[in-house]
């Protein structure tokens, strides 16, 4: 007992970090359709912005360099990880919509979070370079006298609300106009700018909340784990969100978080404990090339994931139900 | 005085050039309040680039156009759209994984709930507006024959289906002008029919419309006016009869036709 639930509520803790993930990078691929390719190192940015704010100066004599060390109370790391995330993937979003089709927007976020890794790993002065910010302490654990190998018993809990909430504002945009209005752009971005819709702006904003959102999550892994370093945004790490976005159902909110429970919870926190075969890499390549294939065959063969996309109609009158199912068929099918 | 009120929708020496091709040269027509007006012309004439330089879809060299007495030139086409111009594409450009009537509401103009802010905060009033519009848009369902498809999605209609339901946009859109590329192509004789007394019927409650089409048929019954475009430019225009008359006209146009 006393060694299972750390285990758990280590992965269940993780769970919650990438349902909050998956509902951010939902908002963009799979409600509005923006392919970003480069969606962890907003992640990331949240997690150093968290981790520096929270962190007091670096120690002198330590070799440590990083920006800021403001030492910043519980939850402003959090909030201003969300604002800065944000304010960057607004500033992609600019560059790129603006000028690019949107076939062009994978490529060139793909090439924004090259640019950007190389950057946080070269220039030490920020963000510690290679070796990254580490002793990130939890919030609040001396508040309430947590010892430091049990912190997700504040975390868990805050993780838990602020998942509510995240799930809250994806819920309501999904029975809004709103969220019908960045399906339309998903699905034709030219009629929807035909019917008045500011295409440009939509997708400024989407990509603003969804960054923010990813932001939330990076500064929430940083008060988890205490550490941060550039191993920890390899591009692989979007593909592993957009695993679990597709394989739970894009546009579906339950359906994203119910694949980060499969992705995370099972996959990855479930192969951390397998033993050792072979050389020491071999569990996580098996890992990811499970998780590879699974997106193959969902997409082959159940291309609207576990649950599919469903729309919760705002204007019907109550009587006639809540709910219009999609019809059989995916995106793929569509002849445009 | 300047009481020389311009016309709903007036296109000054417009022009656009694809490289070396001038789709559309130096071409001045207009559209006066409550009519419909054809645009009629060859293959490749530049109807179609007409009309994205209309409706805003794609940026002119140099012209201007005006609507509503307004220079909308370097408007983006939303803006124009939010004004009253609203256009339906050659090929149809639904929303496909999005049900017939989410198709029509879209185009309701001025939804409470469609910013992120008013979805999370004007939640009753963004109901009560919803309801408002699910209402006229089972109406014009209703209207254009679609109501058993109301909850299928729109990649799932057939071609004259579509038509239909980029026509019940253009309604609930509250057009002041429609701009109709060929909204005709691919319609069944049957259907066809009942396109065009939708289009008489919109026209009776005040829409304008600017209406691309091969069939001279179609466009004798309903347009009082005619433009003919050839090689990118505006060749003549009139009444169909009228047209008919001229030489150059017979020879690009009517001579391949019919
Ligand atoms: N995006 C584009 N890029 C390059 N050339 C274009 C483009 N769009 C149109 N053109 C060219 O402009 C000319 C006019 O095309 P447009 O589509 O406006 O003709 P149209 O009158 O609508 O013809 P149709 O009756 O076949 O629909 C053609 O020569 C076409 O090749
Ligand atoms: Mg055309």
């Amino acid at each position: 007992m006393s060694t299972l639930l750390p285990i758990f509520a280590t992965a269940f803790m993780y769970v919650i970090i990438y349902a909050i993930l998956s509902i951010g990078l939902n908002l963009q691929y799979g409600v509005t359709g923006i392919v970003n390719f480069t969606y962890y190192t907003f992640v990331a940015i949240g997690a150093y912005v968290a981790g520096v704010l929270t962190l007091g100066k670096p120690p002198a004599g330590s070799g440590e360099t990083y920006i800021l060390g403001l030492n910043l109370p519980f939850p402003i790391p959090i909030v201003l990880a969300a604002l800065v995330a944000g304010l960057f993937g607004g500033l992609l979003a600019l560059t790129v919509f603006r000028r690019l089709r949107s076939d062009y927007l994978a490529i060139t976020t793909l090439c924004a979070g090259t640019v950007a890794f190389d950057i946080v790993t070269n220039s030490t002065g920020l963000f510690n370079g290679p070796n990254g910010i580490y002793g990130v302490p939890t919030p609040l654990a001396s508040t309430f006298g947590v010892p430091p190998q049990n912190t997700y018993m504040v975390l868990i809990p805050i993780g838990l609300v602020i998942l509510a909430l995240v799930w809250w504002v994806a819920h309501c945009i999904d029975l809004s106009p709103y969220g019908r209005t960045l399906r339309a752009i998903r699905e034709g971005r030219d009629a929807a700018a035909a019917f008045g819709k500011n295409t440009l702006r939509l997708q400024l904003g989407v990509m603003i909340l969804g960054c923010a959102i990813a932001g939330i999550g990076g500064a929430l892994t940083v008060e988890f784990v205490g550490a941060f370093n550039p191993s920890a945004f390899e591009t692989v790490e979007t593909f592993v969100v957009y695993a679990a976005v597709i394989l739970g159902g894009p546009g579906n909110n339950l359906g994203v978080i119910l694949g980060a429970v499969l992705v995370q919870g099972v996959i990855i926190q479930g192969s951390l404990y397998l033993p050792t075969i072979g050389a020491e890499s071999l569990v996580p390549a098996i890992r990811n090339m499970v998780i590879g294939g699974m997106v193959i065959l969902v997409l082959y063969f159940r291309p609207r994931g576990m649950v599919g996309e469903t729309r919760p109609q705002l204007g019907v009158p109550r009587r006639r139900g809540l709910g219009v199912r999609s019809a059989p068929g995916s995106r793929g099918e569509a002849d445009s | 005085m300047t009481s020389s009120s311009r016309p709903l929708l007036d296109v000054v020496q417009v022009h656009k050039a694809f490289g070396g091709v001038e789709a559309v040269a130096d071409c001045s027509f207009n559209v006066v309040e409550g009519e419909i007006c054809g645009l009629i012309g060859p293959n490749g004439a530049g109807k179609s680039t007409a009309v994205g330089l209309i409706g805003g879809a794609l940026r002119g060299d140099r012209g201007q156009v005006w609507f509503a007495e307004q220079d909308v030139t370097s408007w983006p086409a939303h803006r124009r759209a939010r004004a009253g111009l609203l256009r339906t594409f050659q090929l149809s450009q639904e929303w496909p994984n999005l049900t017939v009537i989410e198709n029509v509401l879209l185009a309701a103009p001025e939804q409470i709930g469609e910013t992120l802010w008013s979805a999370l905060s004007a939640r009753r009033r963004m109901r009560r507006q919803e309801e408002e519009n699910w209402g006229r848009a089972e109406h014009l369902l209703a209207v254009f024959g679609l109501t058993a498809l109301r909850d299928q999605l729109a990649w799932t209609l057939s071609g004259g289906q579509k038509r239909l339901l980029e026509l019940a946009r253009i309604a609930m859109g509250r057009a002041k002008l429609a701009l109709l590329d060929e909204p005709m192509a691919g319609v069944s004789p049957a259907l066809r029919s009942s396109i065009i007394s939708q289009i008489r019927d919109m026209q009776a409650s005040g829409i304008s419309f600017l209406l691309v089409e091969h069939d001279l048929g179609v466009v004798g019954e309903l347009c009082s006016r005619v433009i003919v475009m050839a090689a990118g430019r505006v060749l003549t225009e009139g009444t169909l009869d009228e047209i008919r008359q001229h030489p150059e006209v017979a020879a690009a146009y009517l001579g391949v036709s019919r």
